[in-house]
């Protein structure tokens, strides 16, 4: 699916069918203040909340349907079109209905609902437009599995070399490839910060000394191993660090790889887990918002 | 504790170590990369077990994991010297701790990890994490239904019950659309359902009417039917309640009046209501004021007095401009009035233009003569004002003293004249008959009339002299009553009978349906004071109370009109009218003793 395509199908119908609608409603809206200030119990309020319901209602449901591909013959390219200009044009007329009054009452409530839904559906939209043009050129044509079987390959070379290599540095390595942490929590996945950590061993005052370190992109282990190679008195030791270090730089290289796709992939996601809970929270509040409206009308 | 690891592993037929050491509490294996050995494989979970130290020995706990131990599955097991532990695919042995150490483990790592599994072994995905759509759709749904919609509808069928309930639970305030007015919100202390007494039925007028008792309909039902201008308005159709605005609570829009009034209204059993459009000129009709008189002949008829109200229309004075009296206070012969407007029938004798004139009338130790404020206080409505009497704003200076003997005062009582007759008879009677000396010889006043003299008997001198100073205050135009009351001398014989005080009204409020706010008006532009009063109430010109002095509406358009305009007060027609009539507010009209 063409996320582009999303906004201009069939030269932007859905765009142009809202920018028509949301005049209409806006001039019924201006139309009050020939008699009174505007509100919700005119009638021109009660048709601008009534339109604004079902239309909510309908997004709703449009996000239930969307989910199976083309349903009713309706490619899911035009359903989607539809939902965010529609989205947007039902916030409009919301907006309206409201007079954009927020107070901390279910009226107040169901319009900061709609607000903050229409808001992450934006923000959504953004990100679909940005996101995967990212992740494509972050990827290189490859794809995540790929990414995480270079991985799993370099992690094996890695030991195996770290075996070859004196104690202190075979356990460095060791643990700093033990120590490797992708994705996780939520902030982890979208922040993207590096929270590895490597065992390094010490002299200290009373002998050995072992302390888990920070290891942030990799950083310290491939320092740590490049600052050893002028060390190494033997010259299979000198080989086997000479070996390592690319190992590490490569992994290095892939792990950020991973961890930018584990990032753009969250952003693509994480807008929905606001979305779609608060739409159905929202369907709830304007249930409310009838119901209490007219048990006191 | 400390724990060493050794990872063996297979390499070109022979086994290569390599060590690492751990100091922890308790050592996690799993699939997670958080955990301290991670061992990858489809059936072995992110965190598995854990190893910590039981006295001497290791041990092993399965977090939810399945673990072997020497063959045989187990939860928990303390671990004995070589033991063999297997964790999927992976092989662990307890080995004998080197120097230093508390315990060592042996592992051996299945080679054999599929990309796939190392991937899964990763948490790389929202729908990983506590995230989840469904979750917390449904958290937020029955959130939102039972706070704002479960508990409030509980709560309000609970208050009408009878029940109190505590501050925080969430009640109907929530669906408050907009505050209420400061007044509903005292009246109804918060509650709903004061005015929304039936579920899913619109506030009935019946509700409103509880409180609001006094207030009539602006068009009786009958006459709206009758005259085609369609059904009587819910009360809530004009005072809209929770806006955030309260001042939108009474409508002021021109055109919520002008939707009936734009054109003429013509009813069958009254007269018509004139079109107005705005309050600018031909665009609005001249003002009605509603004057109140005595029904001519009505004590003869009915021996009281009846009062009737008349409406007239206020026009523009045809007479040339108003002309000052030389001398406003002379009682000979009644000026002419200054205007020829509507009169009112006050049944006062008074003349503004004498008592503003400061060379007759001063006050003591005040220069300058009265004051519009010396008489007229403004009521705490700020339109009208209160009421005038005798006692509190004539007598300061009209004293009903007809005699004075050594020094004391002989008053009469205002308002009764019988009593004042009988009092004057019995202090004539008493003198007539005081032995010689033992009163004060009459002063001799210039321009007073003096009695005939008499030689009868002391009793028939003294009625008398009664009767003749009676006669003066009542016939004599500056006599002690008639210098301001109209008095009707009927001919009968008995003095109390033959003298009539036609009583006085004095008005205060002339529009039936529309006020004045002379509070905002008595500083104007740069008038204040007597000369704010005196730019729309000629009073330095009239001489008699009859006199209306109430401008017609085109001076008002010299300060205002329907549209904001330089040097001009915008006004609706809410700002003079009121649209609901009291329903005991037939022409205010007070009674003057």
């Amino acid at each position: 699916m063409s996320y582009v395509g999303i906004l201009n199908y069939r030269g932007y119908r859905y765009l142009w069918f809202s920018l028509a609608v949301g005049l209409i409603a806006s001039l019924v809206y201006v139309s009050q203040y020939a008699f009174e200030t505007p509100r919700g119990n005119t009638w021109q309020g009660y048709a601008l909340g009534a339109v604004a319901a079902l239309g909510m209602f309908w997004l709703a449901y449009l996000g239930v349907r969307r989910r199976r591909y083309k349903a009713g013959g309706t490619p899911v390219l035009a359903w989607t079109s539809a939902h965010v200009y529609i989205g947007l044009l039902v916030l409009l007329i919301a907006t309206l209905h409201s007079s954009a009054r927020i107070t901390w009452t279910l009226h107040g409530v169901t319009y900061l609902l709609a607000l903050i839904v229409t808001l992450s559906g934006v923000f959504g939209m953004v990100v679909y437009l940005v996101c995967p043009s990212l992740a494509a050129q972050n990827r290189h044509d490859g794809s995540r599995a790929q990414m995480f079987a270079q991985l799993l390959d370099l992690d094996r070379k890695a030991r195996a070399l770290a075996r070859r290599c004196p104690p202190r540095i075979s356990s460095a390595v060791l643990s700093a490839v033990e120590g490797t942490l992708v994705g996780g929590g939520v902030w982890a996945q979208l922040s993207g910060v590096d929270h590895s950590r490597l065992l390094l061993i010490e002299d200290g005052r009373g002998g050995e000394r072992s302390r888990w370190v920070r290891n942030r992109k990799q950083g310290t282990i491939t320092r740590y191993v490049a600052e050893r190679i002028p060390q190494a008195a033997k010259r299979a030791e000198v080989e086997a660090l000479q070996e390592l270090l690319p190992v590490l730089s490569r992994r290095q290289a892939v792990l950020h790889r991973i961890r930018v796709d584990i990032q753009l992939q969250g952003l693509m996601s994480i807008w929905l887990f606001v979305h779609v809970p608060l739409t159905v929270a929202l369907v709830g509040a304007l249930l409310a918002h009838l119901v209490s409206v007219f048990i006191y009308w | 504790m400390e724990l060493m690891l050794r990872f063996v592993q297979a390499s070109g037929g022979r086994e290569e170590a390599s060590e690492m050491e751990t100091s922890a509490d308790e050592v996690i294996v799993g699939s997670s990369p958080q955990a301290t050995i991670q061992l990858i494989g489809r059936d072995i979970r992110p965190l598995h077990a854990r190893f910590s130290m039981r006295g001497e020995r290791l041990r092993v706990a399965g977090c939810g994991g399945t673990i072997v131990v020497n063959g045989k599955e187990t939860r928990v097991s303390e671990l004995a010297p070589a033991a063999e532990i297997a964790i999927g695919r992976h092989r662990l042995r307890a080995i004998e701790a080197p120097q230093g150490f508390d315990a060592a483990l042996e592992i051996r790592r299945d080679p054999g990890v599929e990309p796939a599994e190392f991937e899964a072994a990763f948490r790389t995905d929202l729908s990983q994490t506590f995230l989840s759509r469904r979750r917390f759709a449904w958290a937020a749904l029955a959130g939102v239904l039972a706070l704002c919609l479960a508990i409030p509808l509980e709560g309000a069928f609970l208050k009408k019950a009878g029940a109190v309930l505590p501050a925080w639970v969430p009640s109907d305030k929530l669906w408050l659309p907009g505050p209420l007015i400061r007044a509903h919100r005292i009246a109804t202390r918060d509650s709903c359902a004061s005015c929304h007494r039936v579920p899913f039925v619109r506030v009935r007028d019946a509700d409103c009417k509880s409180c609001h008792k006094g207030l009539g309909d602006h068009v009786p039902a009958v006459r709206l039917q009758t005259a085609g201008l369609g059904p009587t308005q819910r009360c809530a159709t004009c005072h809209q309640e929770h806006y955030t605005d309260p001042s939108h609570f009474v409508p002021r829009s021109e055109q919520f009046c002008t939707d009936c009034h734009a054109e003429e209204l013509r009813f069958k059993d009254r007269a018509p209501v004139k079109a107005v459009r705005a309050f600018a000129k031909d665009k609005h009709p001249q003002f009605r004021v509603d004057l109140v008189r005595l029904e001519p002949g009505s004590f003869e008829a009915t021996g009281s007095y009846k009062w009737i109200s008349q409406s007239i229309v206020l026009e523009p004075s045809k007479a040339g401009p108003d002309r000052i009296p030389e001398d406003a206070c002379s009682t000979e012969a009644q000026p002419q009035p200054a205007t020829d407007g509507p009169q009112q029938s006050s049944n006062l004798t008074f003349s503004h233009a004498c008592h503003l004139d400061a060379r007759k009338v001063t006050r003591p130790g005040v220069t300058g003569g009265l004051s519009c404020s010396d008489c007229h206080v403004l009521s705490v409505d700020g339109s009208h004002f209160v009421p005038l009497s005798m006692s509190t704003r004539c007598e300061g200076c009209h004293s009903l003293e007809f005699a004075r003997e050594r020094g004391t005062g002989r008053e009469l009582p205002h308002g009764k004249p019988a009593q004042a007759i009988a009092i004057i008879q019995d202090f004539f009677v008493k003198k007539a008959a005081a032995p010689p000396g033992t009163t004060a010889p009459p002063r001799h006043l210039p321009n007073r009339v003096e009695p005939p003299p008499c030689t009868g008997n002391p009793y028939d001198c003294g009625l008398s002299r009664a009767r003749f100073e009676v006669e003066l205050a009542f016939v004599l135009k500056d006599g002690t009553c008639r210098l301001c009351h109209a008095v009707t001398d009927t001919g009968a014989p008995s003095l109390i009978d033959r003298f009539r005080v036609i009583p006085v009204r004095l008005q205060s409020a002339f529009f039936t349906l529309a006020y004045f706010p002379h509070r905002a008006h008595e500083v104007l532009g740069k008038l204040t004071g007597d000369k704010a009063c005196e730019s729309c109430h000629g009073t330095r010109s009239s001489t008699r109370s009859a006199d209306l002095m109430i401008p017609p509406i085109g001076k008002c358009f010299e300060c205002h009109s329907n549209q904001p305009e330089k040097d001009k007060v915008a006004l609706s027609c809410a700002s003079c009218h009121v649209y609901h009539p009291r329903r005991s507010n037939a022409s205010v009209v007070e009674e003057s003793t």
